[in-house]
Parts: structure tokens; sequence; C-alpha cells
């Protein structure tokens, strides 16, 4: 019997070898294809494996590199960056933590920042923060160059969140990603889509356009977009019956895109300060409303102080209104892919995919606007890449002519900046488990990357921002549309982040920050996790969604699931 | 003399059992008892800051009863994983049965369907998902069009979302339970067959009076272990959906899942512990009324 | 034993056919969509989701398994792992593991089948308790245990903390048991076998099929759980685990659905041959042995 067994086993084992035979080992190459220089001291820099990649920091290797060639390392003499991407740098980081990690120097996604801090896995990092870019760790010493501290570059907001944990930093954020409205400017300008200053369509390409919903003519970038909800609609209109495109698309598979978006749109209508009450609980709600008159119009109720026991007061947050109202004239009037927007065969890649690919494949319709993340682009890298072997240069992702849209706003006169609502847990740190000797200059690599030189390069490199202040100079020039208008974006928004140290926050962050977790209505005894499917399924208002929320938010139900805070 | 030799027998099957048990059941106290004591404990507890909780007596639970009240989640997941139970189980079992059967009796193409039936369990969760909503979701509408039927997809339809959904846990979940019932077929002496056979015994009355009988123990041992799994077994939504199901799909299960899966989940364990708590408390006599009935009032066994 | 006397004119026969046929139909569609999509080009995909490829690119298979790479941090060092290491820590965890917690089951329903002492109730009673008891938040304190154990991130841990006895397959050993009849065991006692005797010669050969077939069933089980790598044993990479990771890769190469698709495939195929190598052994094993009468 058990001979039988072995045999058998022994029979599968072997035709599985052969498959192990044919595979080879030729996979990706990890940490690049350059070995290790044993002369070298080696520093280990890990980046979480998603669209945004590492390559920003090979672009700065070899400058970092060059700066410390000649320093001695005890036997070693200059340093040499070892970068590996991997899905493991996330969340809590796996069950053990950082511990095992040979990474240094990490760049993650998703992170639970100061659940981490606070278990020890992060290094203090305070002296790198504060302490002058031109300090040099390893040198230990001040140069010339950039004298402003990292610590300048964050804002209020920034510093009270990174350094919650005994008042000392261990992170700092790294990328700037929010959810919003790609659009592809080709389709803009080949069809006349951008209004004039009054209010119909621009006649041709140099014709004069309106101010954009920022309501500046100076800043070029946003102007002859749709500057209202209304003015987006009649676009949707023209764009769905005059040029037989989808006007704005996204993955049915993935509905809670629709949701981020619609905390964007949120942020964008009430600004900075009103949006964060989301995420701090600490403040005064302005303008909440109360009702809705006969006719629809939302009437207005005294301002109501917030606190983490009283949150859901916020569900009376007039920019939630505002934010579904939006999604309903779209869903309403079928300004969306009716087709495939709820059906779960049709991913947000899916989306990207066609969204680059409908130019070229006449199958495909083509969309206008696209519901997805700013990062998007990195996600569709492969499809760029397959149309530019295709088509030349001119399909390659760095000249594809795609933007991210400023929001319209509700009303003309809320014209003006727009608030960007950026995600958290995009976090650079220093492993706490690194080697003694390894901490100077993990800290300034770490510094290195806070430069203006580097941030630069890093946009330059992803065509995104990183969450701090700093000049583009000349090297907006290299930059993609996407690029660009990220960087004009970055620039003169307002930014709120979904990043908070209150209690309740850390205690139940998913269910702060989570998309599906903050758009829930109760609406005739059935609750809906999604404004997007219910508007589209069941046909609910945007009015009596707003109004689902708050019956969904009891305060007995708000204080039963949030205890302690 | 007698009592003697009876005592040493028993004596002897004591150490037997003793030894036997030795392992499996240290395993248990440490890997079970030791490991989900604190768990357990969780559910009198409230969280505080990393890796340190407090205690609160009851207030867990009264917190359940006000969220029970107010929250149509519950009753919804519940209905649900009462309906996914009773259609996946009805249909699971007796299909799986029937099956069994015919591929126990041999009868045209049995070898390719054991293995077309055992393929799902083969092909990875990840992928097979992706067929089906592909196949729910892109195929099916595309097909019912040509025959003039307009529908969004199976699963994109929400009238017919979680039905579809039960669906799938069936259609893929026969492969063990035919590798069981066959097992246990086979198990089946041959001369009950040739004298049934002899009796002029059809297909029907055959599978009725002695195949039936015999793999009682089987059925419901799966009928027990299905039953025990009403509130654990999340039904592949998380699969489908990962931690944003619509309300109108949720099973306890999946609730109880993705509440403990997600990152920093820890400020909510005890409130899941203590609803994990009455959720056991109502299934176990359940079980054991089940049980209890199956050998009471199953087919016998006429050996 | 070759004709067991079912002729399709039965029309249970019939019945049971035509579903079977309709459930062949059902299965073989999706997965015929999902091979040949797996052929297909990502651009020909997007272009048209359901329809057979406009050029087959078998190299897809070799592109998925020239990707299948795990990263592995252990004592601050990197290493890296590709799929010849990862089928033989799929199998040494899955064939292991299959084993022991199947021997497991079978031995403690054995003995709680066979003699009579009021503990078996206590062991049942553990079996049903724990199958209704839904635990959360438990894993911390596991990994600790297998830790202080000196069990944790290896693979003959991963068998102990598998070889438990609760479950489906304790109660389907207990029922077999139980209903088997004891005249067998009863002559060997008469002839002065011992207990372990008389376990091993014959209450586990009465057993065979449904000990094998319950192997079967947890081999495969354990070979398609990336779970394992991911939170007990996070320097042995299984296959599944390598898929886990393919599958949720962002290298533009193979992030798109033909890609992930052909990813699965080749991991199903060994799984496909144990299975079409064993099936068979275990059916045509069942009539020797002194099980019939």
């Amino acid at each position: 019997m058990k001979g039988k067994l072995k045999k058998i086993f022994a029979g599968a084992m072997g035709a599985a070898m052969i498959c192990a035979a044919l595979a080879g080992c030729t996979g990706r190459a990890p940490e690049g294809s350059e070995p290790v220089n044993t002369d070298q001291l080696q520093l280990y820099i890990g980046v979480y494996e998603g669209g945004l990649g590492s390559d920003w920091v090979y672009a700065l290797k070899k400058d970092f590199e060059d700066k410390y060639a000649d320093v001695t390392f005890g036997d070693k003499k200059g340093v040499q960056l070892r970068i590996s991407e991997s899905k493991a740098f996330t969340g809590e980081f796996g069950t053990s933590g950082t511990v095992n990690m040979s990474q240094e120097v990490i760049f993650a996604e998703g992170a639970a920042t100061l659940y981490c801090a606070e278990r020890g896995d992060f290094l203090d990092i305070s002296d790198v923060v504060t302490k002058p870019l031109n300090y040099d760790f390893v040198r230990k010493s001040t140069g010339s160059g950039e004298s402003a501290t990292i610590e300048s570059k964050l804002n209020q907001d920034q510093r009270d969140y990174y350094s919650a944990i005994d008042g000392k930093y261990y992170a700092l954020p790294t990328a700037e990603a929010y959810m919003g409205l790609a659009y592809d400017i080709e389709v803009f300008e080949d069809n006349n889509l951008y209004f004039a200053p009054d209010g119909s369509f621009v006649t041709g390409p140099d014709a004069e356009r309106s101010s954009g919903p920022d309501g500046d003519p100076s800043t070029e970038w946003d102007n002859g977009l749709p500057q209202t909800y209304e003015q987006f609609y009649t676009l949707c209109a023209k764009i769905k019956n005059d040029l037989k495109m989808i006007p704005v698309m996204w993955g049915g598979a993935l509905q809670e895109m629709v949701s981020f978006l619609l905390l964007s749109l949120e942020a964008d209508n009430v600004g900075a300060e009103q949006m964060y009450l989301n995420y701090d609980y600490d403040g005064t709600l302005e303008k909440p409303i109360t009702s809705f008159d006969g006719s629809g119009n939302p009437q207005f109720g005294a301002d109501v102080p917030i606190t983490a026991a009283t949150g859901y007061e916020l569900y009376k947050q007039s920019g939630k209104y505002y934010a579904l109202k939006f999604i309903e004239g779209i869903i309403e009037n079928g300004y969306y892919n009716v087709d495939n927007g709820t059906s779960s065969a049709f991913t947000h890649q899916d989306a990207e995919g066609v969204f680059v690919s409908a130019k070229y494949n006449t199958n495909m319709t083509r969309a206008a606007m696209l519901v997805d993340g700013n990062w998007w682009q990195s996600e569709a890298k492969g499809v760029f890449a397959d149309w530019e072997a295709e088509k030349g240069a001119e399909a390659s992702m760095q000249n594809r002519k795609f933007g991210m849209m400023p929001f319209p706003k509700a009303s003309a006169e809320e014209l003006g900046p727009m608030t960007l609502l950026t995600y958290q847990g995009h976090v650079g740190f220093i492993n706490s488990h690194i080697d003694a000797e390894k901490v100077d200059i993990a800290k300034a690599f770490l510094q290195y990357c806070y430069t203006e030189e580097a941030l630069r390069t890093y946009t330059v490199t992803t065509n995104i921002c990183r969450p701090v202040t700093y000049d583009m100079g000349d090297a907006y020039d290299q930059l993609s549309t996407h690029g660009k208008m990220c960087v004009d974006l970055h620039t003169s928004a307002n930014k709120v982040s979904m990043e908070s140290a209150s209690k309740i926050n850390r205690n139940y962050n998913t269910q702060i920050w989570y998309a599906p977790e903050l758009w829930k209505s109760t609406v005739g005894g059935t609750t809906y996790t999604y404004p997007s499917l219910a508007m589209i399924n069941n046909g609910i208002s945007a009015e009596d969604y707003f109004m689902g929320m708050r019956a969904y938010w009891t305060p007995s139900v708000w204080s039963a699931t949030f205890k302690n805070v | 003399m007698r009592g003697i030799k009876i005592s040493q027998k028993k004596k002897k099957d004591l150490i037997f059992y003793s030894l036997a048990l030795l392992y499996p059941l240290s395993q248990f106290c440490i890997f079970y008892i030791g490991v989900n004591f604190n768990s357990v404990l969780l559910a009198f507890k409230e969280y505080e800051t990393v890796n340190s909780y407090s205690w609160v007596g009851f207030e867990n639970f009264e917190n359940l009863f006000v969220l029970f009240r107010e929250r149509t989640m519950f009753r919804v997941a519940l209905k649900n994983s009462l309906a996914a139970f009773a259609v996946g189980t009805a249909c699971g079992l007796s299909f799986g049965l029937f099956f069994s059967y015919y591929i126990f009796k041999r009868a045209a193409g049995y070898k390719f369907f054991k293995v077309l039936l055992f393929l799902p369990s083969i092909i990875p969760a990840i992928s097979l998902v992706v067929m089906f909503k592909q196949f729910a979701d892109g195929a099916m509408p595309a097909i019912l069009k040509a025959v003039g039927i307009r529908t969004p997809g199976l699963l994109a339809d929400p009238d017919l979302t979680f039905g579809s959904i039960i669906f799938y846990n069936v259609w893929v979940s026969f492969g063990t339970g035919i590798l069981m019932y066959v097992g246990a077929m086979e198990n089946i002496s041959t001369s009950v067959f040739e004298a049934a056979k002899m009796d002029g015994a059809s297909y029907g009355v055959e599978f009725c009076r002695i195949v039936l009988p015999l793999v009682w123990g089987t059925f419901s041992t799966f009928l027990i272990v299905n039953l025990g799994g009403l509130f654990i077994n999340q039904w592949n939504i998380y699969a489908f959906y990962g931690g944003g199901a619509e309300e109108s799909v949720y099973t306890i299960g999946y609730y109880l899942y993705k509440e403990s899966v997600k990152v920093n989940a820890y400020a909510g364990y005890p409130q899941l512990a203590a609803f994990g708590i009455l959720l056991s408390l109502v299934t176990m006599p359940i079980v054991y009324a089940v049980k209890w009935a199956c050998e009471r009032f199953g087919p016998s066994t006429e050996r | 034993m070759k004709n067991r006397g079912l002729s399709l004119r039965s029309p249970y026969a019939i019945v049971t056919l035509c579903i079977l046929i309709l459930y062949v139909v059902s299965l073989l569609f999706p997965s015929a969509w999902g091979l040949w999509t797996a052929m297909k080009s990502n651009l020909d995909y997007l272009g048209d989701p359901l329809g057979l490829p406009d050029t087959w690119h078998f190299e897809n298979f070799l592109t998925a398994l020239d990707n299948y790479m795990v990263q592995v941090f252990k004592d601050g060092r990197t290493y890296y792992f590709y799929i010849e290491s990862m089928l033989l820590f799929s199998l040494l965890y899955a064939v292991g593991a299959a084993f022991f917690t199947t021997f497991v089951c079978c031995l403690v329903a054995y003995v709680t089948s066979r003699f009579n002492f009021v503990f078996n109730k206590v062991v049942y009673g553990i079996v049903i308790v724990t199958m209704t008891l839904p635990i959360v938040g438990s894993l911390p304190s596991e990994i600790q245990m297998l830790k202080m154990l000196n069990l944790y991130d290896n693979i003959v841990g991963m068998w102990v903390l598998k070889s438990n006895f609760l479950g489906l397959y304790y109660l389907v050993f207990y029922s077999t048991f139980k209903s088997l009849p004891k005249d067998y065991s009863e002559a060997a006692y008469i002839d002065g076998a011992s207990n372990f005797v008389v376990f091993v010669r014959i209450g586990l050969p009465l057993v065979r099929n449904i000990f094998f077939t319950i192997m079967l069933i947890k081999f495969i089980e354990f070979w398609n759980d990336y779970t394992a790598t991911l939170t007990y044993m996070p320097s042995y990479p299984t296959l599944a685990f390598g898929l886990y990771e393919y599958s949720f890769s962002a290298a533009p190469e193979i992030n798109n659905t033909p890609m992930r698709m052909a990813g699965c495939f080749v991991l199903a195929v060994p799984i496909l041959i144990v299975f079409l190598f064993t099936h068979d052994r275990m059916m045509s094993n069942l009539s020797m042995g002194g099980v019939k009468e």
C-alpha cells in the first residue's frame, strides 16, 4: 500500500519536475541586473510593487551613489543601492512586521502607518525631517545647497499626523494620490469640447476659452473645462449625442472607484477644513443640510459641533449631497458606460485599457472621461507599451494627451481653486530593524528623496507629485500632459488628506477612509453600499440617498460601532 | 475468572486509547484552546491601543443587540446565510448523490464525468471566479441578447446576483462530495447488489433501498458539517467582491471574515468575538438536534 | 465488476445523464473561455473579451512560468524563489500536511468509535463545538505559539499545525468505522492480537479507500492554500502563494486578464496530473482486500 502511494507521488513529482525544467529560471531579474559590488556598502531599498513602481528610485540611484562614492564605511568604500519591489510593503507588513525584511528604506502603499510606528517597526527619523536638507548625515557636516528642512515642505496637518506618536517623526508622505476624472485631451481638442467665455462651445482650437472651474483665466491649463455641473452635463450630452462616445466611463467590477470619486467631489465642494472633519472629528460642521423643501431644495440648519462621539452629524454635510447630485445627473441621463458600468466582467483595468485603446481600435466605443486615480497611467503601462509597439512613438504614454479634470462646481458662485482629497498610507520610512552602522546612510537617502532635485525627478518619472511643497522649475516641460496637469493641480489646489491621528481614525481606520464603508444608506428598509448601483439599479434619487445615510447612521448605531473613541 | 479477564482487556484498551489520543489531544489543547482562548475572552474586552485591551463585561453584547435592532445588515445576512445553506445543501447533496451513484454504477461516460466534476476543485479559486464573472456578466448578456433578452448580466442584475452566487457555490462544490460518496458506495458489498438484481430491483429502487441507507452516514455527516458552518461559511462572497460587497449579498460568514481580515482590524475584534459566541450558541443545539434526528429517522442499514 | 448493471434504459439514468451533460457544458464553456483567453494578447482581449484569439499566443504560458518569482525576507536578507523551489515546498507541505491530518482524524475516529469510553462523547462534542464557533483574530496568538514551540516558519511546523482531528473528516471516519462490522477485529483479538496490531492490520485497511480519498481531498486543499506561506511559513513560498503574488503583480507584462489566466492554468496542470494518476488507481483498488463479505 505504502509502496503504491510512493509510486503515485513519485510519478506526479516527476511530471511536475518536467514542467519545472521547461520553465527554466529566467524570471524577472530581481534588484535589477546589476551584480552586488562587494567593495561597496549595500543599502537595500524596498518599494511597494504597484503601478507607480520603482523607476523613480533607479532615476535617483546614480546621483546618490556618486555623492558618497569616496566615503568609507568600515572596510567598504562607496554605497550601492539595491532596489526591490514587493507586495509585502503594505498594511501591517505581514504577520511579522518589518523584522525579517532586509530592506532598510521602504516606500509603502496602504500602510497602517501609525499602528506600525507605534508597534516599533519604523525608525525615529525626526532629525531627517527637522535638520536642513544640506546637513549630511554621513559626513556629519552641513554643506552648501538647499537649506530648507523637510518639515518646512509639509503642511500643518501632515506635521501633526506624522509626529503623532510621542511627538517624533516616523514616516514621510510619498505620493499625492487622489481619485478623479481623467480626460482624453485629444477628444476635447479634436471636437471643440471646450467652453467659450459665453458658455457656448468653442468654435476652433484657437478660440478663446472660459476661465475654467477655478474662475481664473490666468491659469490656462483648466480654461475651457466645464465650470458648473450644468455645463458638465451639457458637455456630456454633446459627447453622447453628437460624438456617440461615452462621456464618463468606469470599471463596472469596482464600484468603489465611483464612491471614492464622490469623496473627492465632496472635498472639492466643502473645502479642505470642512472635509477634514471626516477624518479628525474635531471642529464645527457648517451649514448642515437638515431637510429638503417641496421642490427638492436643501434647507440648511445651524452649525453643529463635531466630536468622535457625534460623528454621525457629518452625514448632514452638504458636500455629500452635492457629490451625490453630480453622479445622479450622470446616471439619470445615461452619460456613463451603460453597457458595462455595472458588469463584474469589466474591471477598472479593462476600463483603463479601453480608454487608451479606443483611439486605435474602432471596435471599442471611445470614452472622453474615466473615473480613476491620478496613478491610472502607471497601471495601464502595459497597454501603452503595446500600442507604442504597434503605432510608434505617438502612441506612447509620454506622448498621448490625457489630463486630470478639476471638478466642475455645483453652482457658478463657487468657482475657485480645487480642493484635492489625497489618499492615506503612501509613506516612506526607515526599517527600525536596520543595522546600526547603516542608519546614517539610510537617513541620508531618505533625506535625499525630499530635495528639490529628487522631488522633480520623482515627478518626471512617475508623472504624479509628492504631497510636499516643491517647485518643478524647468523639469515641468519634460512631463506628459497628464503629469503637467497633476503638477498644476498640485500647485494651485487646496489639499486635504485622509490622514489623521484622531483616536477614532487610528482604531477604526477602514471604516473612516474606505469609500464603500462611507456611503451606506438605508432607503425604504434596504441598505445600499454604492450610490452608483442604487441609482442605476433602483432609481434612488440623490436626495433620498442622502437622507438614507442619516437613517443608517443613527446616534445609537454610531456609539455601538465606534467604542472608546 | 471471567470478570478479571474483561477488566484486563479493558485496561489494555484504556492504555491504547490514551496513547492514541495523546498527540491529537495535546495538539488540540495547544493549537486550539491555547491559541483561541484569548480570542473568546476578547468578547468581554475593548481595544485600547496596540496590543492592549481592557475588560468591559457584557458591553459588546449590549452593543450588538443595538445593532441587531437598527441595522438591516444582520437581517439580510441571516436571510442570505439561511437561503444559501438551504439551497446549497439541498442541491449540493442531492445532485452530488445522484451523480455519485451514476459514476459508481459506471454508466456511460462515468470516467469523463468524474474528472470534470472534480475540475473546479483543481482550478485555483482566483481564476475560477474570474471565469465565472466573465461567463455571467460577459458571455450571458451576449448570448441572451441573441435570443432577444436584454440583461446586464447574471451578477449585474440585482435580482439575480445572490442567486448566481449560490449557483456558483453549488457549481464548484461537487468534487469532494462525489469522492466521498463514491468511496462510501464502493464499500457496499457486491453481494447486496447481486441479491437485489436477482430480485429484479430497478435502478431507482436499488438506489433508494440499498444505496441511500448505506451512504446515509456520509450524507448526514455532510449535512451536519454544512449546518455547523451555517454562519462561518461565507459562500465565496469575499472572492467575488473583496471587502466591498453590496449589503444585499452579505452572509454572516462574509461579514465576520471581511471584518477580521481588514487592515488594522483590532478595535473591531471584541465585538466580532462576541458575535461569534452568540452564533455558536445558536448553532450548536441545532446541530445536535439534526444529528439526533438523522440517527433516529434516517433509513436504517439492514446488514 | 466492470458492469454494475446500469443500462441507459432506466429513466433515472437518463435524467442524471442529462443533468450531467448540462453541467459539463456549463463548466466547459467558461473553462474553454479561460483557456483561450490565456492565449490572447491583452489588446485582443480588450477589443473582444469573449471571442477566440486573433492570433494564438502559446508563449503566454512560458511568459507566465518565467514570471513566477517570489521574494522572501529572512534574517535581514532577501531570497528569490522560482518555480522549482515553490513546487518542492508545495509538495512537501501538501503531502505531509494531508497525510498527518488524515491519519490523526482516522486514528481518533477509530479509537472513539471502537472503544466504549465516556470520553468519546467529549471528543465528539469538541468536534461539534469547534465546527460551529467562528474564531476571530486568533492569528497573532497562533503565530506566537508556533514561535514559542519553534515551529514557526518551517514545514514540519505546518504539519503539526494542520494535524488536528477537527471537522468533517473526523466525522466521516467516525461514521465509517461505526458502520463497519466488527467481526474481523474480534477474530483477531481471539487470536491474541494487540490493539495496535488490530488497528494497523485490520482497522486501517478497512478504511483504506476513504483514507486515500480524504488524503487526496486534503492534498488538493493544501496545494491550493496560499495563506500558509502568507501567514505561517514566509520563507517557504508554495506554488499557490506564487500564483497569489503573480495574480496581484503590477508588472506590466503580466498585469492583465489573459496573462493572469495563463498563470492559473499553468498551476492547474500539475494537480490535474496528480488527480488523473491517482483517482483511477484508488478506484481500481477498491474491490481488493478483506472488506467485502
